[in-house]
């Protein structure tokens, strides 16, 4: 793996589904080039605060009860 | 619809299997509309349409993600429609090399390591960073990042190739990336340094070049992922 193709490859190394020979070539690289693995280093570190710090919202308070009612208005044949 | 009957027995068993993920698809469709009574009515209209396709959906396949699809199509097709709003991704490219020769000023000019830099971002960045990214990155980002989606999931939520998921993910990220360390390193210069060495700066300098060239190879994508043959 070369570094154009390295740099690429770090913003979907942390994906499971990633293939394992891709993620293999990737880690021996990112041993053996210290300016990739500065970057790849910044990207999980990009990674990490987009999953820790951008959390999922809760739905407002009643939503789950009025798409309830609209559900069996459905069923009662009012909507 | 899956069932007429008077007793609601019919949504009811809809609602033992779909409501746990209102949370989760609210959370999604205000990362589509970015407005709270847009993403309630869209979820509303969700539910109404997962119920009445209830039928058509194939026992022993992926629920939530049959959900989420719905969520999807109904953003397309009627909220989209009414808000008749462009899509932005269609000018995502011109945006990018834009912002790929802020960047690059960014890797140049900076004596502070990025690493170091981004532990100055605050929460409001990471939302804003992700609200700003254009719609169908926005929306691949969200699936993989925030709701947790492999490829192939997002692939059919969004009925796109799976090649064309890891090319938005790819370029999706690498923007939020390139904004987190613009809003860390303007934090850094107002905090250390003050406004005016942010004025000295000129942005149009750097060539942008390069990047294209790594955004056309990770389109092709398919080499990258699992069961690439098949």
């Amino acid at each position: 793996m070369n570094c154009q193709h390295f740099r690429q490859v770090r913003f979907l190394f942390i994906d499971a589904d990633l293939a394992e020979d891709i993620r293999m070539d990737f880690q021996e690289h990112w041993s053996a080039c210290p300016e990739c693995a500065r970057r790849a280093a910044l990207t999980l570190r990009m990674m990490s605060l987009l999953r820790s710090r951008c959390c999922r919202v809760m739905a407002p308070r009643g939503l789950k009860e009025r798409i309830q009612v609209r559900l069996r208005m459905l069923d009662d044949g009012e909507l | 619809m899956s069932s007429a009957n008077s007793d609601h027995s019919g949504s009811w068993d809809f609602e033992s299997m779909a409501m746990p993920y209102v949370d989760s698809l609210y959370s999604t469709a205000l990362r589509m509309t970015r407005n709270p009574q847009d993403a309630e009515d869209l979820v509303q209209e969700t539910y109404l349409r997962a119920y009445k396709y209830y039928d058509k959906f194939e026992e022993g396949t992926n629920f939530r993600a049959w959900l989420f699809r719905i969520l999807k199509n109904t953003f397309i097709n009627e909220y989209r429609k009414r808000k008749r709003q462009p899509r932005q991704s269609d000018f995502a490219d011109i945006e990018e090399s834009q912002e790929h020769r802020v960047s690059q000023e960014s890797w140049q000019r900076t004596s502070t390591p990025e690493e170091d830099l981004l532990e100055g971002v605050l929460d409001e960045d990471v939302q804003r960073a992700l609200d700003e990214l254009p719609e169908d990155y926005r929306i691949a980002v969200t699936l993989a990042d925030l709701e947790g989606f492999a490829y192939k999931e997002i692939a059919e939520i969004l009925d796109i190739p799976v090649g064309t998921v890891m090319s938005r993910l790819y370029r999706g990220r690498k923007r939020l990336e390139e904004a987190l360390l613009r809003y860390a390193q303007r934090r850094n210069y107002l905090s250390e340094e003050g406004p005016a060495k942010m004025r000295s700066r000129d942005p149009g300098e750097a060539n942008s070049k390069d990047s294209e060239q790594s955004d056309d190879s990770v389109e092709r994508g398919k080499e990258y992922r699992h069961g690439a043959g098949g």
